[in-house]
């Protein structure tokens, strides 16, 4: 008699289809029940793409937009070297020609005035000038009198 | 007459004993005549010293009085050169405002409205120069009045403190010369000569003038800054006055 184990059965179901003449399924029983839900390559890979390619645009488009910003200043300064030079020139032009703007009767009428203002300025130096020093210490001759005898040469 | 000898005798000899035992014949005489020594060279150097002693005060007092003067020249000097200084910028000053104010007058053009407007302000502005210049020389002689007061009546302290002093040191030497055998004679002069010192010291202290006269000064400065920018004020509006006036 031949001897089978317990397990044989389950272990080649598959190698007996005069047994079972419904086709066999593929995959074990308990597959099915599975059967509705995605693989999870199927479901994961097309959520994982869109977010991918969207930071990927949003970091191309800021890329782009800083290389054609940057080339854009590099190509103005390029094609308009002189551009910033003569927006100097021109204020300092505007400068000059607000100084210039200034009528000459204003110059005169405020050198008139400066005259004396000036004037009154430079005498307060001379007015310091009379600090009368000599007469800040004039007991030092006096002291010399105090020392004129020393008692204890006695 | 035995008895009589010999009680002359012990008598005698009591008394030659005591006497040579005390005083000594042969010494007695030498000691005399070293004291008057010691006493006439005393009385020697202390003339000497009195004759010296007055004639350095003496002198150290004439000296002090012609530094007072000296000072006081030298005061008198700065004054009017300062004076002249002030005058010589003042004139130059004015002379070149009018410069001008004729080259202002001298422009073609000019209305009589316009000329009217340099005129008034030419007169206000002389105007206000003399109150600043008024203002400023008040305050000028104000320093040196006080100034003056100052230093006149420092020297009359000194003048008085040293009268004392050389008063004092000169009395002490008389006393001293005339007092010089006496032994307490030279510590007599010590004393007194230190107490005329030392009160001709406090004297001196007592009379600087260097706070005062520092305070001086600075209450001038303030007057004067304070006439400079009323004047400086003062222009500044007339200026205005006159730009607006000639529309330019």
């Amino acid at each position: 008699m031949e001897t089978q184990t317990p397990n044989e059965p389950n272990q080649s179901p598959v190698t007996e289809p005069s047994a079972n003449p419904t086709p066999t399924p593929l995959y074990p029983e308990t597959m099915p029940e599975d059967s509705t839900v995605e693989p999870p390559t199927k479901q994961a890979f097309p959520s994982t793409a869109k977010k991918i390619s969207k930071k990927f645009i949003i970091i191309l488009t800021t890329v782009v937009i800083i290389i054609l910003a940057v080339g854009g200043y590099f190509a103005y300064g390029y094609f308009y070297p002189a551009t910033e030079t003569n927006e100097a020139v021109e204020t300092a032009d505007q400068t000059s020609a607000q100084t210039n703007d200034v009528p000459s009767d204003t110059l005169d009428i405020n050198a008139a005035t400066s005259t004396l203002t000036s004037a009154a300025d430079s005498e307060s130096t001379i007015i310091n000038t009379d600090d009368s020093s000599v007469a800040a210490d004039a007991s030092a001759t006096a002291g010399n009198v105090g020392d004129s005898v020393d008692e204890n040469n006695f | 007459m035995k008895t009589i000898s010999s009680k002359s005798k012990v008598a005698l000899l009591t008394a030659f004993t005591v006497v040579f035992a005390t005083v000594p014949v042969s010494q007695s005489g030498a000691v005399q005549g070293e004291s008057g020594n010691n006493n006439s060279t005393t009385c020697n150097r202390m003339s000497a010293l009195s004759t010296t002693g007055r004639a350095t005060v003496a002198a150290h007092a004439a000296t002090m009085q012609s530094d007072f003067a000296t000072r006081l020249l030298t005061m008198t000097s700065n004054k009017a050169a300062i004076d002249q200084k002030v005058l010589d910028a003042r004139t130059a000053a004015n002379i070149k405002f009018e410069e001008k104010i004729a080259e202002l007058k001298s422009r073609d053009g000019l209305t009589q409205e316009q000329v009217t407007a340099i005129n008034t302000y030419q007169v206000n502005m002389q105007t206000a120069e003399a109150t600043r210049t008024e203002a400023v020389d008040i305050a000028r002689t104000a320093y040196r009045t006080a100034l003056s007061a100052n230093v006149r009546i420092q020297q009359e302290t000194l003048t008085a403190a040293v009268a004392t002093y050389q008063t004092a040191v000169n009395a002490a030497f008389a006393t001293a010369t005339e007092d010089c055998t006496n032994g307490s004679a030279n510590a007599t002069l010590r004393a007194t000569v230190k107490t005329a010192r030392e009160t001709l010291a406090t004297v001196r202290q007592s009379t600087g003038t260097g706070d005062s006269i520092r305070e001086l000064i600075i209450i001038r400065n303030e007057a004067v800054r304070a006439a400079n920018e009323a004047f400086a004020a003062s222009a500044e509006t007339y200026t205005a006055t006159l730009i607006a006036a000639l529309n330019v």
